[in-house]
């Protein structure tokens, strides 16, 4: 997969984050799992096809939407309706495709998007990192192997958490390995 | 007579909901528009110019969508 639009990419080529500085290597960039997605695709899918699922509900009446409203109506109606469904549909995308997480060779970053008027950027040097755990717990994420990464810190930032995420005991496993090198290059 | 004073009622009470819902949805696209150009500060990628493009856009159809609900309604 691309670093285009993967969920678990290692060592991406040409991606960049907000301050990541010269020498600094992006080893690990994640989002949380496709499967996560499958709420709003639902509901993007039933948005689409509701003008279509009600005529056909009233065909059983014999009658139909446009029957019941002047056809001006009907047709702004229909406007709006598709803005909607690619308004939810583009806004939900943006959400997942930017809510990342970052490990590099020097810190791990959490870039949250909340709603349309919040982003928190949180950032922890690996060197301060006291504990990682990786929870997978329930249906979906047993069946498509994702959960969260919980990585505890002596930063101002206690605690950082990517959550749902692909393979988090490879997040774990790499975060480890990259503490232990640095931990292990400083002694 | 009372049911075409009720059916004029109803489709005012319709075309004030949908100028509504258009002006309130215009706002909100662009506050879309400016999240983009925020999200995409955050990591550089090649699909952001087409998530800055299909951002406004999408303001423009919703200002559209103004114009169509008042001038033919």
């Amino acid at each position: 997969m691309t670093a285009l639009l993967g969920h678990f990419i290692r060592e991406p080529r040409g991606v960049h984050f907000d301050g990541q500085d010269n020498e600094e290597r992006i080893i690990l960039f994640l989002r949380q799992h496709f499967i996560v997605n499958i709420k709003w695709v639902f509901i993007t899918a039933v948005l689409f096809f509701i003008i279509p699922i009600f005529d056909f509900l009233l065909g059983f009446g014999g009658t139909s939407v446009s029957q019941i409203m002047p056809g001006k109506y009907y047709f702004v109606l229909r406007f709006l309706l598709a803005l909607f469904t690619f308004g939810y549909f583009f806004e939900n995308f943006l959400s997942w495709y930017f809510n990342s997480y970052i490990v590099t060779n020097k810190r791990v970053v959490d870039i949250d998007f909340y709603g349309i008027t919040h982003r928190r950027f949180s950032e922890a040097p690996l060197r301060n990192i006291e504990d990682i755990t990786n929870n997978i717990s329930g249906f979906g994420p047993v069946v498509f192997h994702y959960g969260d990464v919980s990585i505890q810190t002596a930063a101002e930032a206690r605690e950082i958490t990517f959550e749902n995420v692909p393979n988090p005991d490879r997040v774990q496993d790499t975060v480890s390995d990259l503490i232990s090198k640095i931990k292990g290059e400083s002694e | 007579m009372v049911q075409l004073w009720e059916k004029d009622l109803l489709l005012l009470i319709i075309k004030i909901f949908f100028m509504a819902i258009s002006i309130i949805y215009a706002i909100f696209s662009f506050m879309v528009v400016r999240q983009v150009s925020l999200m995409n500060e955050s990591f550089t990628a090649s699909l952001h110019g087409f998530f800055t493009f299909m951002a406004w856009l999408h303001f423009f159809v919703s200002l559209l969508a103004i114009i169509l609900v008042f001038t033919l309604l």
